[in-house]
C-alpha cells in the first residue's frame, strides 16, 4: 500500500466493540475488555471527482470481525499471500468466496522469490478457478498497479454480465 | 417524561465518581464537570488545518505526561497493566516495504493514549443504535456552521470538524487524528447530528457502475510504476525482477 499511495500510508485502529466481542478469545485475559487492530489505508485520486481508497486488514481469520468494514461497499478485493504462512490466508479466500465479491489472490514475492508453484498455491488454498491468482512485489509501484487492475479487471467483467440492473445487490449469482 | 433541558450525554463524566473517590483531597475534580476526555490541550494554533501531520519527533511536549497527574487514569475497571505499552502492530500483510526506506517511517501508533477510547464517546459504540455505522469511506466535511462553531467546540470534536475542511474519508480522519476509527465514527455522528459536520454516506450501487469502474481502471493504469513506465499489457504481471 506505501508503494501506490498518494499519502503516507496511515494507520488507524479499529476498536472492538460489542459485535466483535465473540470474536476475540477474551478468555486468557479476562480484565481486557477492549482490543485496537491496526488498519492501513491508502488513497490514490483518480479524476478530481474519484477517489479510490485502498484498505488493508490483518489476514488472519481472528481479525474477520474487521473485514465486513472493509468490504462493504468495495469495488473488490485483493488477497495477499505469504507463502511462508499459506495456512493463514485461507479463511481470507474462503470470505471472498462466499460473500460472492470480485478479487484476486496475489503471492507476494519476498526479495523477488516465490517459494511455492502457483498450481500448488491454487490447491492449497482451493481458489477456484476463475479466481486470477498472480504473483506480485508488494514494494513495486507498478506491481501494485497491475495487481489491483486484476481485481477491478474481475469486477468490470463481472459489472458487465449482469448489465440490466445496475443495482444487483448481494444477489449470488455464481456461474 | 417531561419536556426539560435534554441531557447532555456528552458531558456526563464517565467514571468521574471514580476519579473523585481516588483522589479525595481534591474535590474540584468532581464540582467542574469537566469534559470527561479532558486531556490538557496541548498548545496547538486553533486554526490549524491538519493537526498532526507533523512526525512524531515534533510533537507538543508530552501531553501524555501532563494528563495523568491529573488523577484521570483509566478507570478502576481496567487496572491492566498491559494498557500502556503501544498496542502492537498485528503481523499485517507484508506491505511495510523493508530497509531501503530512508530511515525508519514514523511509528503512528507509538503513543498509548491516556484517555481511553470509550470516554471520548461517553461510552458508546458506533452502530450501537437503530442505523448501522458509517462505513468507512463515507466522506465527511465540516459546514459553514461547523467552522463558525469551532472557537466553541474542544479537543477531538474541535480537531474533527477543523480537520474537515477539506472532504475526506471517516477512515482518512481517524488515521490523520490519531484516533479510533470507532470513536471517529461517534464523534462524527453527533457533529452531523449538531449541523456541524455534513456525512456523505457513499452510495453502493457505484459498485456495480460500469463507467464508475472503467474511470477507476484508466486512472490506475495512469499510474507510473517506479521507474516511470506505464502498464503495457496483461502479460506482464509475472514478476519482472
Amino acid at each position: 500500500m506505501g508503494s501506490i499511495s498518494e499519502i503516507r500510508p496511515l494507520t488507524t485502529e479499529a476498536v472492538i466493540t460489542e459485535v466483535a466481542a465473540g470474536v476475540d478469545d477474551l478468555t486468557h485475559t479476562p480484565a481486557k475488555t477492549t482490543t485496537t487492530v491496526a488498519m492501513d489505508f491508502g488513497v490514490i485520486t483518480i479524476d478530481p471527482t474519484l477517489k479510490l481508497y485502498l484498505f488493508g486488514t490483518p489476514g488472519q481469520e481472528r481479525f474477520g470481525f474487521m473485514w465486513d468494514d472493509v468490504v462493504e461497499g468495495a469495488l473488490g478485493g485483493l488477497v495477499i499471500v505469504d507463502t511462508r504462512r499459506l495456512d493463514d490466508c485461507y479463511a481470507a479466500v474462503d470470505y471472498f468466496e462466499h460473500k460472492d465479491i470480485p478479487f484476486a489472490v496475489a503471492v507476494n514475492a519476498f526479495d523477488g522469490e516465490v517459494q511455492h508453484d502457483l498450481d500448488e498455491v491454487r490447491w492449497a488454498l482451493d481458489i477456484s478457478d476463475p479466481v486470477p491468482l498472480i504473483v506480485f512485489d508488494a514494494r513495486e509501484t507498478g506491481s501494485v498497479r497491475d495487481a489491483l487492475l486484476v481485481v477491478l479487471d474481475v469486477a468490470l467483467s463481472r459489472a458487465e454480465s449482469a448489465q440490466p440492473g445496475p443495482i444487483a445487490g448481494g444477489g449470488v449469482q455464481r456461474p | 417524561m417531561v419536556a426539560g433541558e435534554p441531557v447532555p450525554r456528552e458531558t456526563a463524566p464517565h467514571g468521574a465518581g471514580d476519579s473523585a473517590r481516588d483522589a479525595p483531597g481534591r474535590p474540584e475534580a468532581a464540582d467542574q464537570s469537566p469534559e470527561p476526555t479532558g486531556p490538557a490541550e496541548p498548545a496547538e494554533p486553533v486554526e490549524q488545518p491538519e493537526p498532526v501531520e507533523q512526525p512524531e519527533s515534533i510533537e507538543p511536549p508530552e501531553p501524555v505526561g501532563q494528563r495523568e497527574p491529573v488523577g484521570r487514569p483509566a478507570p478502576d475497571k481496567h487496572p491492566a497493566p498491559e494498557e500502556h505499552p503501544a498496542p502492537e502492530k498485528p503481523s499485517e500483510p507484508v506491505e511495510q516495504p523493508p530497509p531501503a526506506r530512508q530511515s525508519a517511517p514514523p511509528e503512528p501508533m507509538g503513543r498509548a493514549p491516556a484517555v481511553r477510547p470509550f470516554l471520548l464517546t461517553a461510552g458508546r459504540v458506533s452502530g450501537s443504535g437503530a442505523a448501522p455505522p458509517l462505513p468507512v469511506e463515507t466522506q465527511v466535511v465540516a459546514t459553514p456552521d461547523g467552522l463558525s462553531a469551532l472557537r466553541s467546540l474542544t479537543f477531538e470534536r474541535r480537531d474533527i470538524v477543523a480537520a474537515c475542511r477539506r472532504p475526506q474519508s471517516v477512515a482518512e480522519l481517524a488515521a490523520r487524528l490519531r484516533l479510533h476509527l470507532n470513536v471517529v465514527r461517534v464523534l462524527a455522528e453527533d457533529l452531523c447530528t449538531a449541523g456541524q459536520l455534513a456525512v456523505h454516506v457513499p452510495d453502493t450501487g457505484t459498485v456495480h457502475d460500469i463507467s464508475v469502474l472503467r474511470r477507476v481502471i484508466d486512472g490506475l493504469r495512469a499510474v507510473p510504476d517506479s521507474r516511470g513506465s506505464l502498464p503495457d499489457s496483461r502479460g506482464s504481471l509475472r514478476d519482472s525482477g
